[in-house]
């Protein structure tokens, strides 16, 4: 049995947006696996564990660069990796993306496919959706809670208005949210072990997919331009002898200054 | 004619107030607006549609408390028979995953969290915080066929609710097999505000030294009717549930004010928080970063001010 866990990178959430021409210009960013994938990551494998005698297996789109955190994926126990890399899908929907992904994962025939609840770049969190609906299979978002007995399922979300209980069958496709686990650190064993682990790159052509229609040139979204919000500046610090004179002072400020109670 | 198709939401039967924002938001995509309420008690939450203007309404009346699998295949052949532009829904769990899996069943283009829309020259033109808000992206559909959005909520005007059209509803209807559905609800506990809701918000951070630490806050928040809010640092920690964190992989807010007490103001905190009106840091280090963001700063122990600022808002906002 094989659990897909399909991971995308992201910068660096420390990282400093640059704009390069009005767009957003990665070339000197750190990049990182999205925080989110990696409880998706830490999901499949202990799933794995309960299940027994099960394959985790990582797929990301991504470039040759993308190799190093895919690397940090298998140290962290996924037994191997799939790299999708094609020049082509620079600049391509997320749409896009599931087709591709489409494409890697069907013929791996997992029992199940886990993502992150989005990438904390453009937070779409689509393409683990649409995988799901090109596949046929359902879906569960932003799940806290996962259990598998035999072909079925049932996973908790927090929803609008209070907790969800989802059940269904599988295949099926999950994103994971924060509260799912606690993604582990890959120890030194994990770590040397990784660089063996099989890490296959493919393109689009070894999919058997045409870059026209899955290419970034085909993508259904543009996007224009980017602005940095207006910049705040820096208030003022309330003065005062002691905690009371400073909350008072406040309070004073928040009615008559900024008029917000 | 530009038709614009709004999916409303729904507690029990009761439409949500956010339908005046899907309203105003439609109006600047198109002439035609009609609406579509799913799941129990859609047909009764789908005449108060009428106050809206809109006259017609598609109404799934189940027992299905959500299916996105089901829901998306009820919505999808109104869709194509309407010729449908535009599908406008909330950036809300059950907007954002209505909506992802009907773009991609219908294969077309989708623009989540949008906090503005406009039409320059002739091409709809949606803006979205990137980057958890560190930047701000204008983007355009070039794809052909319906276009799906999702609003972020409490950035459009809502529109007033004042008409009086009469309300024609058209039933829509569930496939026959679900691959995968709702079988239980449980209600949120009363009295608690979603900090993504709230005008107030009292957040502690690492600063509060312990779960007994947000004992003052909460206090504080319940006294003034804000939600709570905590940093990454004090979730991590276990002090406090997951569903309180605000930041780039928590909660992004936008209250009227915002009031940190013993956060320090990393980048990814800053960017769930930095569209706030009014920020209010309370740190006892004058160097701590928030106070670069701050609107007003009080540099003291957290412990001190916290019950003063309680005693102090209570009466404020009580006169
Ligand atoms: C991938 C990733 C994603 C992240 N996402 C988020 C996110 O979504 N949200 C988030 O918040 N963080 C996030 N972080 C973590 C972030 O980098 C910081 O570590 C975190 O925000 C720090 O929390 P803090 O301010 O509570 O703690 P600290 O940085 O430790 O600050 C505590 C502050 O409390 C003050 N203090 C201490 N005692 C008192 C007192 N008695 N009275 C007053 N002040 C006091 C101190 O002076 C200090 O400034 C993320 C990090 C990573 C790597
Ligand atoms: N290029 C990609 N390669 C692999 N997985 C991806 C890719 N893009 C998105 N995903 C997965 O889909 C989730 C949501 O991403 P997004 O739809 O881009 O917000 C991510 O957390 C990943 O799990």
């Amino acid at each position: 049995m094989r659990i897909v866990v399909i991971v995308k990178e992201v910068a660096d959430t420390e990282a400093v947006i640059s704009l390069k021409d009005g767009l957003p210009d990665l070339s000197a960013t750190a990049m990182v696996n999205n925080p989110y994938d990696e409880y998706a990551v830490e999901e499949a494998l202990q799933q794995a564990d309960k299940l027994g005698d099960c394959t985790v297996t990582a797929v990301m789109v991504g470039r040759e660069k993308s190799k190093e955190n895919l690397r940090k994926i298998l140290a962290m126990g996924v037994g191997e990796a799939v790299l999708i890399d094609d020049e082509a899908l620079a600049g391509a929907d997320p749409l896009q993306i599931a087709q591709v992904l489409k494409a890697a994962i069907e013929p791996l025939e997992p029992a199940f496919v886990l993502a992150g609840r989005q990438g904390v770049d453009y937070d779409w969190g689509l393409a683990p959706l649409a995988l799901a609906e090109l596949l046929g299979w359902g879906h569960v978002g932003l799940i806290a809670k996962l259990e598998i007995t035999g072909s079925a399922f049932k996973a908790e979300t927090e929803g609008d208005d209070g907790l969800l209980t989802f059940e269904g069958s599988l295949p099926a496709v999950f994103t994971a949210d924060k509260s799912l686990n606690e993604p582990r650190y890959p120890s030194l064993k994990g770590i040397m072990q990784a660089k063996k682990k099989p890490l296959e790159t493919k393109t689009l052509a070894d999919l058997g997919l045409d870059a026209a229609a899955v290419g970034g040139a085909a993508a259904g979204l543009k996007l224009i331009n980017c602005n940095y919000p207006p910049r705040k500046e820096a208030g003022r610090v309330i003065a005062g002898e002691t905690a009371a004179e400073k909350a008072a002072a406040l309070v004073k400020a928040l009615r008559e200054e900024a008029k917000v109670i | 004619m530009t038709k614009v198709l709004i999916i409303g939401e729904h507690r029990q039967g009761e439409l949500k107030a956010n339908a005046g924002e899907l309203v105003a938001a439609a109006r600047v995509l198109g002439d035609t607006i009609r609406a579509a309420v799913l799941g129990p008690g859609a047909s009764q939450a789908a005449a108060a549609f009428g106050a809206y203007g809109v006259d017609t309404v598609r109404v799934l009346d189940t027992d299905v408390a959500y299916s996105s699998d089901g829901f998306a295949a009820a919505l999808a052949p109104v869709i194509a028979e309407c010729e449908v532009n535009y599908i406008v829904l909330m950036q809300s769990f059950f907007g954002r995953d209505l909506g992802a899996r009907l773009a991609a069943r219908l294969g077309t283009p989708f623009i989540n969290d949008v906090t503005a829309l406009a039409v320059e020259d002739g091409q709809v033109v949606a803006t979205k915080p990137l980057y958890a808000g560190k930047v701000i992206g204008k983007l355009a559909f070039t794809g052909k066929g319906p276009k799906v959005i999702t609003l972020r909520p409490k950035n459009f005007t809502p529109a007033a609710a004042d008409q009086a059209a009469t309300v024609e509803t058209k039933p829509l209807e569930l496939p026959a097999e679900l691959k995968c559905q709702v079988t239980h609800v449980e209600p949120k506990a009363t009295g608690m505000i979603d900090v993504k809701e709230a005008d107030i918000i009292v957040s502690g951070g690492r600063g509060v030294g312990g779960p007994d630490g947000f004992e003052p806050l909460r206090d504080f928040a319940q006294a003034i009717g804000a939600a709570l809010g905590a940093s990454r640092a004090a979730v991590d920690a276990g002090w406090i549930a997951h569903s309180h964190q605000v930041g780039q992989t928590g909660k992004v807010v936008n209250p009227q004010l915002y009031i940190a007490c013993g956060i320090s103001g990393a980048i990814q905190h800053l960017a769930g928080m930095q569209t706030s009106k009014v920020i209010v840091a309370i740190n006892n280090n004058p160097d701590a970063p928030i106070f670069k963001l701050a609107d007003y700063g009080i540099v003291d122990d957290l412990f001190q001010v916290v019950p003063e600022l309680k005693k102090l808002m209570v009466e404020a906002l009580a006169g």
